[in-house]
């Protein structure tokens, strides 16, 4: 199983379940993600594969999205939420008061 | 260019009634407060710009807004929404270190809706270190008595904790601290070198490790314990990295006019809040004009404006072609562009290496730790605490479209 079928089904897994969605999006990863047995190790030596790391992701997130009944395609609205909510935290569930890569209050 | 702003940063007053160690603002002894004509003349030039669309906030910063009294603010409110449109919202919110706060302020904020975030850094003997009163005494027991007033009255209220070296050390200390208290939105601050802030007790050369292992062992803890603690750059995050293709960043410090800050007597900037109150032979005081005199739309061809902008997208072209994270990221922050490199025009600082690079690392090692655990079905304890055992690929296929 390669690293991005794994992706793929895990984001199934929370598509499934609702929870691959902004509102959700907070609960599936608090909830359903699986807790080092012995704590993650630091991935800094890594760092130049951060940019195909984080692109499959996404990939694997759109993919889940179209697969899964309970997450369509997004239309434009949701991915102007997407766009906004990815810089802001936990906007669109309760305000943060922060705002962006400015987190002064 | 069509302009939005989303958040307008109000100084109303640079002062500050406690003298935090780390603090970047300049003026802070300074007692001026913003008029009411300079605040009408504010909030009508930016009615007039068009360049409000259904919802913004009003962040009251860059001072203790509640130096002022809730008096002012009633005066203040009422005249904003005197001149507020009827289609567009206002959300307003102070931040604050929570000592001033009284059952006056509390029934002032329950009647207009405020939102409140409220500084605190920890247990006492971290809090106390930096943030300090005028006569140096620690500040914690009054910001602990304005949180158990703003409890008692029912006032939700979110929390930023700046983390200093000593509270990177102790990430036990500040998760118990916070779970015991019920804190339910956390955020974290590294402490900056900034304004007129020029050291930091985080060196960068420990920085990154540092502040690694201490969100690792809070955020493991949140995992394990499920806490119903919202920690923002935990949440931040997962936004980031989990989200699909065809969604892009948006970066408000380096977007023109996402945020709108206007200092004390109504000169207007923006990009950073931060840049209000500092200067720069290049950039002069990060104004483009007063609002008591221009238009918000004066600025585009103000040659401060023009030249803060073409540098900070300079900046943002090389993180573009430089930064792995630039997909989670848009560009960095300016002001911490300037103030550690020297230039606008650069990508990465320490800054960045803190507030992205550490949590989406982090964030990311998690999920990769996640999808190698599921894949691995001779796992004996997958259906230990803090697992979640995946459903039956057939079953999913069922539900597909």
């Amino acid at each position: 199983m390669t690293q991005a079928d794994r992706y793929r089904y895990l984001f199934r897994v929370w598509a499934s379940r609702g929870l691959l969605g902004a509102a959700g999006l907070t609960a599936s990863a608090s909830n359903a993600l699986a807790v080092p047995i012995s704590g993650v190790q630091s991935t800094v030596m890594n760092r130049a594969t951060v940019a195909e790391r984080l692109n499959l992701i996404r990939s694997a997130v759109t993919e889940a999205s179209r697969a899964a009944k309970a997450m369509p395609v997004p239309d434009e609205t949701e991915i102007a939420q997407w766009m906004n909510w990815g810089n802001w935290g936990n906007f669109w569930n309760k305000p943060w008061y922060n705002f962006g890569n400015w987190g002064n209050f | 260019m069509d302009h939005q702003i989303d958040l307008v940063v109000m100084q109303s007053t640079p002062f500050c009634n406690i003298a935090c160690k780390y603090c970047y603002l300049p003026d802070r002894s300074s007692t001026q407060k913003m008029s009411l004509t300079t605040l009408r003349n504010v909030f009508s030039r930016v009615f007039e710009s068009g360049w409000v669309r259904d919802r913004f906030t009003v962040v009251w910063h860059a001072g203790e807004p509640m130096t002022l009294g809730p008096a002012y603010y009633d005066a203040a409110f009422s005249l904003i929404e005197s001149l507020r449109p009827r289609d567009i919202a206002i959300q307003h919110s102070f931040q604050t270190n929570g000592t001033l706060i009284n059952q006056e302020w509390c029934d002032f904020i329950r009647r207009t809706g405020l939102k409140i975030g409220v500084s605190i850094d920890g247990p006492q003997p971290i809090h106390d270190k930096f943030r300090v009163l005028r006569d140096g005494k620690g500040s914690f027991q009054r910001t602990m008595q304005g949180i158990n007033l703003l409890r008692q009255n029912g006032i939700d209220f979110s929390v930023i904790a700046v983390l200093t070296k000593c509270s990177l050390l102790a990430p036990d200390q500040l998760y118990d601290f916070f779970a015991g208290h019920n804190i339910e939105r956390l955020s974290f601050n590294v402490e900056e070198i900034e304004g007129v802030n020029r050291t930091s007790s985080i060196t960068p050369d420990d920085a990154y490790d540092l502040y690694w292992n201490f969100l690792n062992y809070f955020w493991e803890r949140l995992l394990a314990e499920r806490k119903r603690i919202s920690q923002r750059e935990f949440e931040e995050a997962f936004a980031c990295i989990v989200r699909p293709d065809a969604s892009s960043m948006l970066n408000s410090q380096t977007t023109p006019f996402r945020m709108l800050n206007v200092d004390v007597r109504g000169n207007f900037s923006t990009f950073s809040p931060e840049f209000l109150g500092q200067s720069d032979p290049r950039y002069g005081n990060f104004c483009f004009g007063n609002l008591n005199n221009v238009t918000l739309e004066s600025a585009l061809s103000n040659p401060i404006y023009l030249k803060l902008n073409e540098d900070i997208q300079r900046g943002v072209d090389k993180c573009r072609a430089e930064c792995q994270y630039f997909s989670v990221c848009g560009g960095g922050a300016p002001v911490n562009k300037l103030n550690e490199n020297g230039s606008l025009a650069t990508s990465e600082t320490l800054f960045c290496r803190l507030t992205k690079m550490v949590p989406i690392d982090l964030a990311l090692a998690l999920l990769e730790n996640d999808v190698n655990l599921r894949a691995d079905d001779q796992r004996e304890n997958a259906d230990a605490p803090g697992m979640m055992r995946a459903p039956d690929p057939a079953q999913l296929a069922g539900s597909e479209a």
